[in-house]
């Protein structure tokens, strides 16, 4: 059968691959152990690699992360930096942020205080003559609309120097608006109050210019916290206005601020002033004006517990600067329980030139209470009276009542007040109907 | 000057008088402002100054501090 050699050749063949097998196994495994043990070692190197980048991005985004930090960080110490101004208007464009904000205004004396002051006060008046009633648009002439600078030098070894320039600007004064003349009274300008120069040392003040004479004020003396509304200046409220006259039924040519005066010293004026130390709430004042004239006043204040009083009294000679005065005495004082109950006196005669005339006298007083009603502030009501007889004319005797009420509302520092008055005059031979005004308004200290 | 201010005038000496000389106590002056100035305190938009500082050197301690009043 031809099947033996084929099935010897297939024992050859098995046999050969049998030597091949057991020769070339251990062989190929050891190759194949080497080819294994190449991978692993380059498999891990592989990774040693990336775990080396890794490292070095995580070391990227570290050092990224702290540089944003960094930047946070100062931005927002710049915020902080940052003041925002009152007025809520940020801080100009440009400008270093971190840099302290300069003032406005700048000065080389590092002991300079410059300060700026003033108040609006407007009302309407409804005054009456006894044959009409008129309504008026008014500034207010007990406490006048006004602006000031205030400039002082801290003192060195008690000495030391200011100023005080102060204006006022009354569009329709309330003292001076009357039937006739109703809008516009009073022009649109300014009109001077105080420019002065003062110096205060440890013997005094002395004060140069434009302001207060020593005799000023010292008819106005009144702690009864409405003298916005009224106080011994009564031609402030309505003194302007004419008298009607019922004999020839038309208005007369006389005023109440032509009857009516509370002898108030010299008012303010050019002048040199000296005002001695106060010792022990007294203290004396002298100022001699422009044109020969002078004065002397004497100054008091005095308070305890329960009490506060206040009190001054002048001498005054205007000299050549008035025709008709020779010399007036005044004084006034007024008195505050701590309760809010208040007393208020202030009178004067005066002595004129004209020897033929009849010495003018006046008289004024006033009663007040203060207390608080309501969660607005205090609430201030008062009554008054006051007379003067023989100021224009002798034989003339001038009454005057009134009422007065200011609510005061704290939080806007402002008053609301009205006020009453009535003007009655006396005089021979004429037959002249009171004037009767209200006022009301708002003072608004800015 | 009439009768009724005459009176009037005398019962305030002796109020005066009374007050200054009868009541005792702890007792000290105090500034006082004119009727017509504007009131002391607080402004509308100065604030509790009552005034507004243009300029004060950094040194306030050697500065007074001053409101407007007529004295």
């Amino acid at each position: 059968m031809r099947i033996k050699p084929e099935s010897q050749s297939f024992e050859a063949v098995r046999s050969l691959l049998g030597v091949v097998g057991r020769s070339f196994l251990p062989c190929l495994m050891i190759v194949g152990l080497l080819l294994t043990g190449s991978a692993q070692s380059v498999a891990a190197a592989s990774i040693e690699e990336r775990l080396e980048a890794l490292e070095q991005l995580l070391q990227q985004e570290r050092e990224k992360n702290e540089a944003q930090a960094r930047t946070i960080e100062q931005l927002q110490n710049q915020l902080d930096a940052i003041e925002v101004p009152a007025s809520g208007s940020a801080v100009v464009a440009g400008q270093d942020v971190a840099a302290p904000a300069k003032p406005v205004v700048q000065s080389g004396n590092d002991k300079v205080k410059v300060q700026l002051y003033g108040q609006l006060n407007r009302g309407v008046l409804i005054a009456d003559d006894g044959d009409s009633t008129k309504t008026y648009q008014v500034d207010n002439d007990n406490s006048s609309t006004r602006i000031g600078l205030l400039g002082s030098v801290a003192p060195d070894e008690g000495w030391g120097i200011g100023t005080r320039f102060e204006v006022e600007f009354e569009s329709n004064s309330s003292s001076a608006v009357n039937q006739d003349d109703r809008n516009g009274v009073g022009g649109d300008n300014f009109h001077e109050r105080w420019a002065e120069i003062f110096i205060q040392s440890p013997y005094g003040k002395l004060s140069l210019g434009q302001g207060d004479t020593a005799s000023n004020n010292t008819s106005e003396v009144d702690l009864s916290g409405t003298t916005v509304a009224g106080y011994s200046d009564l031609n402030a409220v309505a003194g302007g206005m004419f008298f009607y006259d019922d004999d020839i039924e038309d208005l007369s040519g006389t005023k109440p601020k032509d009857v009516f005066s509370n002898f108030d010293g010299l008012s303010r004026d050019d002048r040199i002033r000296y005002d001695t130390p106060e010792w022990n709430g007294l203290s004396l004042a002298t100022s001699a004006i422009s044109g020969s004239g002078g004065d002397v006043a004497l100054f008091y204040t005095y308070k305890n517990d329960q009490f506060k009083l206040a009190a001054a009294t002048a001498y005054s000679n205007p000299g050549s600067t008035s025709d008709t005065i020779d010399d007036t005495v005044n004084g006034s004082v007024s008195l505050l329980h701590s309760s809010g109950l208040n007393l208020t006196f202030a009178g004067g005669v005066r002595d004129l030139k004209d020897s033929d005339r009849d010495d003018p006298s006046f008289f004024y007083t006033k009663l007040g209470y203060r207390t608080s009603l309501c969660k607005l502030g205090d609430t201030a009501f008062s009554i008054d009276y006051g007379s003067n007889d023989d100021v224009s004319v002798d034989g003339d005797e001038a009454e005057s009542f009134g009422a007065q009420l200011v609510q005061y509302i704290d939080k806007w520092a402002t008053e609301f007040y009205r006020s009453f008055r009535n003007y009655d005059l006396d005089r021979d031979d004429t037959d002249y109907e009171d004037v009767n005004a209200l006022l009301s308004g708002l003072r608004v200290k800015f | 000057m009439t009768c009724f201010a005459r009176m009037t005038v005398k019962l305030w000496l002796v109020v005066a008088a009374l007050f200054l000389f009868g009541c005792g106590g702890g007792s000290q002056s105090f500034e006082y402002h004119a009727a017509d100035d504007p009131p002391p305190g607080p402004g509308l938009f100065s604030g509790s100054d009552g005034t507004f500082t243009i300029y004060q050197s950094n040194r306030e301690e050697d500065v007074e501090e001053t409101e407007p009043t007529s004295k």
